[in-house]
């Protein structure tokens, strides 16, 4: 009797010894796309996170405007170019926009450059009313065109886009990807405050992401505790913005209006499976505000079910998921809204 | 080992796992994965007082193993075993003084299986983070310590007055 | 070992009940009076490669990468990025951090300047926003 007890307690301290072992985390940072990456892959291999980097140094340089020889600087001079990543982005930006009445668009670019809040270093200013009118007359995504199934994409000229909207989406889904053809079962893209979720925590329990409080760049709003193949994408007023007149402009541009969007939003972070959706969705819902984007979210339930973190500029914070545990004491008030 | 003892051993470590599975369904205290609130402890106080210590270790080992096994969940065991046998270890002893009765027994065991548990967390994590929830945890052990000894005290009664043990 | 339980609760239970509260006391008195710099440290890293580490306490270092220099200033109340040749100059607009998890990010320089310790190490595995 003893014996076996004995025995017994061996191999249990044993079996626990096996879980400590867990897998450990290889780690690597990123400079691409404007933004410090990090990336995690738990037991992963330096292959799988060299795949990575280079995956996303080829996206920084294939989806930036500014990169002469990329299909998308082709299309912005000649307004036709070829290209099956350049298509299938075109026609994904195509389909968000029509999603969300507009209130994304890749053709906005010469707008936001206009304020200062393009890809180039331009001066931030507040335009005149004749600069903005000419520039909206040629934003739209009607001037946008795909060909059937092919890799052909046309523009009307001189409207311009710029895939910066979609862009850190598409790097996650892209590095996604590529981590998983190198084997690897679970990692966590920070592409800068976006992340990207990918299969499962050695341990096997939820994925934990909190989310930063617009307010304070030390704190956080809450919890949020998902499971794998989930992308957080987070958009905000106060990631880029300048003032003039003591008035303050921020960067997110209502499409419709050329104007900074008045919402009522100050950061929306969104909840998708699909890392581009995620990614356009947030910048959409902090166009459009919070009723219209639950509404978007309820109209969208089937096709790209996505949730919500919203923080609104009289101090709510609106979340419709499940798995989010709001931070006490913050003078924020939380509404689980369904 | 007699058919009888194993019997019982064998009940008994049925229950415990199906209240480990019951306990799953609900959100743990903390935000620490693996963690539980300690309800199979009742299994454990039952044992300790109707059978004695060494078959209460059995019980528990059998729990413990069968229930990483079904979760297929190898840092989850770390947690559970250690909260388990800190549990055992803790009430083993209180229950050796005649003056405490099967509630304060309980509330040191689901206090000790607290203390196990962040001690798991903290191996696991390699982290002296875990520690922080400590201080609430031993108050949430009191409850679930006087839920546990009472029910423990219940079926106990009713064990003796059917001569079960 | 098998003999007729206790079960009804005895005055003696009450002292376990005090001995697990003073515990809790104990720990809570321990983990929120302590200092929380304890754990606390800056963590400087270049390209990505962690290259330093340094305590809260008064010092100023420079750190060169990529072409520009960032000068950074610590304090016992936190680490700033005082001046730097960077075009940006995000690093220098980015002010004070002290909280464990706020970094400072030049850029141009590829340097992240981080707060590391504290209990924010453990509880998630990412940071969104």
């Amino acid at each position: 009797m003893k014996k076996r007890a004995v025995a017994l307690i061996l191999i249990c301290l044993l079996l626990a010894g096996c879980g400590e072992t867990a897998p450990r985390a290889n780690a690597r940072t990123v400079f691409a796309m404007d933004t410090v990456m990090n990336l995690t892959v738990y037991g992963g291999n330096d292959t799988q996170l060299n795949a990575a980097e280079q995956e996303l140094h080829r996206l920084d340089a294939a989806l930036a405007r500014g990169t002469e020889g990329s299909a998308v600087y082709a299309l912005n001079r000649d307004g036709t170019a070829a290209g099956t990543e350049l298509a299938y982005l075109v026609r994904s930006a195509l389909a968000i926009s029509e999603a969300t009445d507009g209130a994304f668009d890749v053709t906005v670019a010469p707008v936001l450059e206009l304020w200062g809040f393009g890809s180039g270093a331009g001066e931030h200013r507040v335009p005149t009313e004749a600069e903005l009118a000419e520039a909206l007359a040629h934003v739209g995504a009607a001037r946008l065109h795909t060909d059937g199934d092919t890799d052909h994409v046309t523009l009307d000229l001189p409207a311009q886009i710029d895939l910066g909207g979609i862009a850190k989406g598409y790097a996650a889904l892209c590095v996604k990807q590529k981590l998983e053809a190198a084997g690897a079962t679970g990692a966590v893209l920070d592409l800068g405050g976006d992340v990207a979720l990918l299969g499962t925590k050695p341990d096997g329990s939820n994925w934990r992401v909190a989310v930063k409080d617009p307010a304070d760049g030390g704190a956080y709003l809450g919890v949020l505790a998902t499971d794998g193949g989930r992308f957080v994408m987070t958009s905000g007023v106060y990631e880029r913005y300048f003032e003039e007149n003591g008035v303050r402009y921020h960067h997110i541009i209502d499409p419709r209006t050329g104007c900074p969007a008045e919402s009522g939003i100050v950061s929306a972070t969104v909840v998708c499976g699909d890392g581009i959706w995620a990614d356009a969705l947030a910048t959409a819902c902090c166009v459009v505000g919070a009723d219209a984007s639950l509404a978007l979210r309820a109209r969208l339930a089937n096709e790209t079910p996505f949730e919500l973190i919203l923080v609104t500029g009289d101090g709510r914070v609106l979340y419709t998921c499940d798995g989010f545990t709001p931070e006490a004491g913050n003078g924020y008030t939380y509404e689980k809204v369904s | 080992m007699t058919t009888k003892q194993l019997t019982r051993c064998a009940v008994l470590a049925s229950l415990a796992l199906a209240l480990s599975y019951v306990e799953g369904m609900f959100p743990p205290p903390v935000p620490l994965p693996g963690f539980k609130l300690g309800l199979a402890n009742l299994v454990t106080v039952f044992a300790l007082y109707a059978l004695g210590a060494r078959y209460a270790l059995l019980i528990l080992l059998t729990r413990v193993l069968l229930g990483a096994m079904f979760a297929g969940n190898a840092s989850a065991l770390l947690y559970s075993l250690l909260g388990a046998l800190a549990a055992l270890f803790a009430m083993a002893l209180l229950a050796r003084s005649r003056r405490l009765s099967v509630y304060g027994v309980s509330v040191g065991g689901a206090a000790a299986h607290n203390i196990g548990q962040v001690c798991a967390a903290m191996l696991t994590l390699t982290s002296a983070a875990p520690l922080a929830y400590l201080p609430v945890l031993l108050v949430v052990s009191l409850f679930t310590g006087a839920l546990t000894g009472l029910i423990a005290a219940l079926l106990l009664g009713a064990a003796q007055r059917l001569k079960l043990t | 070992m098998k003999r007729s339980p206790e079960l009804k609760p005895t005055k003696y239970d009450a002292l376990v009940v005090l001995a697990v509260l003073a515990l809790a006391a104990l720990c809570a008195a321990r983990f929120w009076f302590a200092p929380s710099d304890a754990a606390r440290s800056v963590v400087i890293s270049i390209n990505g490669a962690k290259t330093d580490r340094l305590p809260f306490d008064d010092a100023e270092r420079d750190y060169k990468n990529n072409g520009y220099t960032v000068h950074i200033r610590v304090t016992a109340e936190g680490v700033c990025v005082e001046h730097a040749d960077c075009p940006t100059q995000d690093c220098v607009k980015t002010g004070t951090i002290s909280r464990p998890g706020q970094s400072i990010v030049c850029l141009p320089a590829r340097i992240v300047v981080s707060v590391a310790g504290g209990a924010a190490d453990a509880g998630y595995d990412a940071v969104a926003g």
